[in-house]
């Protein structure tokens, strides 16, 4: 069993997964199952997907022109099928990473503030 | 061993190759589907038992981590069948922008070879634009009228003269009212006048057309300006005149005032009713007309005509006739025939030889009497350009193959990269379909200026022949689509090829390695053969039509070409009577005798071939030898004394007329010869009478001339005849004279002449005569096909120095290393070049035997055409197959050269 460094995982927020599997994808070009393992070093196992999940995204994305795939053989010779970022995708990565960030950073600011006296 | 290098990316190149290799093979969604998410569990499954989990154990918590796989499973296929739907359509898409970009970038690489393709197609395309232009102005283009698929034109046919020709007024009537296969019809007729606009001084010639009265109205034109004339209107005899659209635009300026104002014709007011659309150019196919007046008010514009109205055998109008629906041209025959015998009946006098032909308007262009000669015309023309351009499309192919060779490497590679046979053989097709459009524009480009410079052709005769030529959309289409095919056969040789070659060999042989193989040199081989041999093909067209134009300049006209100058003028405006005339131009005569440099001076009405011919009825007592008819429609001249020592026509029994046959003596004519061998064989026609009218007064032959052209170059023999000016004076006639120095030098001083007996005298087509002949309808046909011919022929020629010089030069391209070795052995140079050489010469003898055999095939085609000149004449195909010859050597020298020149060292060392 894997051991995780915090706790327990945490379940993912709406929309992170999207995000997450675009990232995956800007560092290398892979199989479903190289996105799940990426997830996993990357968050060091923080974050709790299930993986069956990770699929219908992958295609979603793929329909909506963010990523690509084609058919082609791992490393142990085995048929898989790999995606790859599309320029639309960098595109879009590049604005939810800004997003997220502006997220975060307004959340860590309003979490850090002391409440006021009554 | 990181986690990293396990999940697949030891090699990058080596994946994206097997990836790519694989896309080709898709299978359908649900299987990909199973496949993606088994793959996925097993991996998982994997890892965990790497990391000492028994297999089952393994297995299970792979599934358990997955989540609900069947769920997923089918949540997935259905996102991937949606998918591969939208998917396919968009990857065409994206695979063509790709595919197109691509081309534009192997295009810049490569500027020369793709100028080289540009041009030599563009000048194809060009070519076959334009022919199909002109072409299409004259015989494809609908009329912009009413019903214009139902138009069929009629015309009258008598057994004197079987062609097709005008029909009278009185018989147009009779034809309108054939309702049973006749909708309606018009009738329309050329005629000249002198025209003086609002608040002009000076009068102008203009071309009208008489029109009957349903004119505007059947054929459903509209006004541009004002209104044109009702069929009430007309009926009421009301002097109106509309003008057309260009005479409106270069007369008037478009000014729209000009309506309700008077133009004078023939000094006569007559009101502008209107302007017609510039669509329409009118109904006669070979003439601009400036302005229509009804036909019913000849009797105010023009006294002399006005029994046309009645008189049968008057025939000067065109008719176009409106068939019924689901009436065929045969049933309009018919119809017709039994008219003609009705007619003869009624009016035996006038109407005993009667017929009538009829043909859908569009297949009688430009006149039912030449029509049949028209389409052959087309067709030969169309056939060269095609050639032109096939020639094109080959030597475009071959420089695709030389270019396709030394790009075997780059193909190799992206074949490697994984782009799959197809793929490779599109890409390459759309690089050739994109040097066709580039190609394309170039010729249209091309057309326009050529269309436009035929369409501001002034042609030295003096009514305004039309030349409207522009490019429309049937043009563009169907230049658009040859140069689509062209794209595509052009690039498919090549991209086939290229798609069939195996990468190991291709790898192996490397880009310049061994002499290419076998198959690929007799392709090429046969490209440059069939290239030489259509190239002499179109080059012994243009020897056939130069030699006619030769031949047409050297044949015995019967008269003399050189040393004459013509002046025509038209007195219709002044108003004389007869007595006038003859004083006024009798005068004329005698002045320009007197100028120095003038041997002789004589006038006539019509010129030789100048397109203006006039015919009257020839009654003799007995009937015509060969025929059981006593009356014969006979083209004449009306000329004065001395015509025949000024035109340099001989005379072979007889005399000329002279001042003493006039209006008071005796009626004389001259005759040619052809006549009197038809009506008095082999008896002196000198003395023999006939009349004009079987109740007119005797007329007695005085002389017989020597048979000349008097329409066409080509014509048989006619009978002609030539009457007194004295004893039938005309209102328009042209000075001709004689003269010692050159003509052109006398125009001033014959001019000058004109303005001193009457300054009001209009005077127009001021020529020689060489110019006339040259420049006016005589040579017209065989000058334009020497033209077109000679055009296409040095295409043809520039395409095959091309088209050998690629095909030498690549091969020598290939053989770098072998003549390296060679040379280095101590093979001498010329040795090498003879060896280059040979390969062009032989393409070139089986290049020029196939050529001169097509040649002796197809040239006959043109006989029609030609002047003069066999259409097998050896001395044309001899010279042209020489030419050719010399020209292929040279071209085949160049490389020749350079592969003797090579320096073994570099030629080794450059792989």
């Amino acid at each position: 069993m894997e051991a995780h460094i915090s706790g327990e995982p945490l379940d993912l927020l709406r929309g992170t997964l999207d995000v997450l599997i675009l990232r995956a994808l800007q560092l290398q070009s892979t199989h479903g199952f190289g996105v799940a393992r990426w997830i996993e070093q990357a968050t060091d196992d923080a974050l709790r997907i299930e993986e069956g999940s990770l699929y219908p995204a992958l295609y979603r994305l793929e329909k909506r022109g963010l990523i690509e795939s084609e058919w082609g053989f791992s490393d142990n010779n085995r048929k898989a099928r790999f995606y790859s970022l599309t320029r639309s995708g960098r595109t879009q990565l590049r604005a939810e990473t800004a997003q997220f960030s502006r997220f975060a950073a307004a959340m860590f600011k309003a979490l850090a503030i002391d409440p006021q006296p009554a | 061993m990181t986690d990293r290098d396990r999940m697949g990316t030891n090699d990058p190149a080596d994946s994206v190759r097997k990836r790519r290799f694989l896309n080709l093979h898709r299978g359908n969604p649900a299987d990909d589907v199973a496949d993606e998410l088994a793959f996925h569990v097993e991996m998982r499954a994997a890892l965990l038992m790497q990391r000492g989990v028994a297999e089952s154990a393994a297995k299970q918590e792979a599934l358990r981590r997955f989540g609900d796989f069947e769920t997923v499973r089918a949540e997935c296929e259905s996102l991937e069948r949606n998918k591969t739907r939208t998917r396919s359509r968009a990857m065409l898409l994206a695979e063509l922008l790709q595919d197109i970009k691509w081309a534009v970038r192997s295009i810049k690489r490569a500027p020369a070879f793709a100028s080289v393709v540009v041009l030599t197609l563009g000048v194809g395309i060009g070519a076959n634009a334009s022919i199909f232009s002109v072409v299409n102005a004259y015989l494809f283009r609908p009329l912009p009228v009413r019903e214009e698929s139902r138009l069929a034109v009629v015309a009258q046919t008598s057994k004197g003269s079987p062609l097709p020709g005008s029909v009278s007024y009185p018989n147009y009537l009779d034809v309108q009212s054939l309702k049973t296969v006749f909708s309606d019809a018009v009738l329309f007729q050329v005629n000249v006048a002198s025209a003086r606009a609002p608040g002009s001084n000076d009068a102008e010639r203009v071309f009208l057309n008489l029109v009957s009265d349903n004119y505007f109205s059947a054929l459903g034109l509209k006004p541009a300006a004002g209104s044109l004339i009702s069929i009430a209107g007309a009926r009421r005899k009301e002097a109106l005149i509309v003008l057309d659209y260009r005479y409106w635009s270069r007369r008037f300026n478009r000014d729209p005032s000009i309506v309700g104002q008077s133009i004078r014709l023939n000094g006569t007011p007559y009101t502008v009713a209107g302007v017609i659309d510039k669509s329409f150019m009118g109904t006669e196919q070979l003439v601009t007309i400036d302005a229509y007046i009804p036909i019913s008010t000849i009797a105010q514009f023009n006294s002399e005509e006005a029994p046309m109205l009645e008189n049968r055998s008057w025939s000067s109008s065109r008719v176009l006739a409106w068939l019924k629906p689901e009436v065929g041209t045969a049933r309009a025959q018919l119809a017709l025939t039994s008219l003609a015998r009705e007619l003869a009946r009624k009016y035996p006098d006038e109407s005993t030889d009667l017929g009538f032909a009829v043909a859908p308007e569009k297949l009688a262009r430009p006149d039912l009497a030449v029509s049949k000669m028209v389409p052959w015309i087309a067709g030969v023309f169309l056939g060269l350009t095609t050639l032109v351009l096939l020639v094109a499309c080959v030597n475009v192919t071959n420089l695709m193959l030389a270019r396709s060779n030394s790009r075997q490497s780059e193909l190799a590679v992206r074949r490697a990269l994984g782009a799959g046979n197809a793929r490779l053989v599109r890409q390459l097709l759309t690089e050739s379909v994109v040097l066709s459009v580039m190609g394309l524009m170039l010729g249209l480009i091309l057309a326009r200026w050529v269309t436009g410079y035929v369409s501001n052709f002034h042609l030295a005769v003096d009514f305004p022949v039309r030349f409207n030529v522009s490019l429309d959309w049937r043009v563009f289409a169907a230049t658009a689509t040859i140069a689509v095919l062209a794209g595509i056969i052009t690039g498919i040789a090549p991209a086939l090829r290229s798609g069939r070659g195996s990468l190991a060999d291709t790898l192996r042989e490397g880009s310049r390695g061994g002499t290419g193989n076998v198959l690929r040199q007799r392709l090429q081989g046969t490209l440059v053969v069939a290239q030489i041999a259509v190239s002499l093909v179109l080059i012994i067209s243009a020897g056939l039509f130069a030699r006619s134009v030769r031949a047409a300049a050297n044949t015995d006209l019967g008269f003399r070409i050189d040393h004459q100058l013509l002046m025509s003028t038209d007195i219709a405006l002044l108003h004389l009577n007869a007595g006038q005339k003859r004083v006024l131009f009798a005068q004329l005569q005698e002045r320009a005798t007197t100028l120095p440099g003038v041997q002789s001076a004589a006038l006539a009405r019509d010129l030789p071939m100048g397109g203006n011919n006039n015919s009257l009825d020839a009654y003799f007592d007995e009937n015509i030898p060969g025929t059981n008819s006593n009356t014969i429609d006979i083209y004449y001249n009306t000329i004065t004394p001395r015509y025949f020592e000024t035109i340099g026509m001989k005379l072979l029994a007889g005399r000329e007329f002279t001042a003493d046959d006039r209006d008071s003596t005796t009626r004389v004519v001259i005759i040619n010869a052809e006549m009197a061998k038809q009506f008095w064989p082999n008896r002196d026609a000198v003395g023999q009478q006939f009349r004009f009218r079987k109740d007119g007064p005797k007329v007695l032959i005085v002389g017989v001339a020597t048979n000349s052209k008097y329409m066409f170059l080509n014509e048989p023999p006619r009978p002609y005849l030539y009457v007194p000016f004295a004893q039938r004076p005309t209102d328009q006639m042209t000075l001709h004279l004689r003269t010692t120095a050159d003509p052109a030098t006398l125009a001033r001083a014959a001019r000058e002449v004109v303005r001193g007996l009457n300054p009001e005298l209009a005077l127009f087509g001021v020529k020689t005569m060489e110019t006339h002949l040259n420049f006016g309808l005589a040579f017209l046909f065989v000058r334009f096909g020497a033209l077109v011919a000679t055009t296409l022929g040095l295409l043809g020629l520039l395409q095959s120095i091309v088209g050998l010089y690629g095909v030498v030069s690549y091969g020598v391209s290939q053989r770098t290393r072998e003549f390296g070795i060679r040379l280095a052995l101590g093979a001498s140079s010329s040795v090498v070049a003879r060896d280059v050489l040979k390969q062009g010469a032989v393409l070139t003898a089986i290049g020029l035997t196939v050529g001169l055999a097509i040649a002796a095939a197809s040239t006959r085609l043109m006989n029609s055409l030609l002047f003069g000149v066999s259409a097998t004449d050896w001395e044309t195909f001899a010279v042209a197959a020489v030419l050719l010859g010399v020209v292929a050597t040279l071209s085949a020298y160049v490389p020749a050269r350079r592969a003797s020149k090579l320096d073994p060292l570099v030629a080794l060392r450059a792989d």
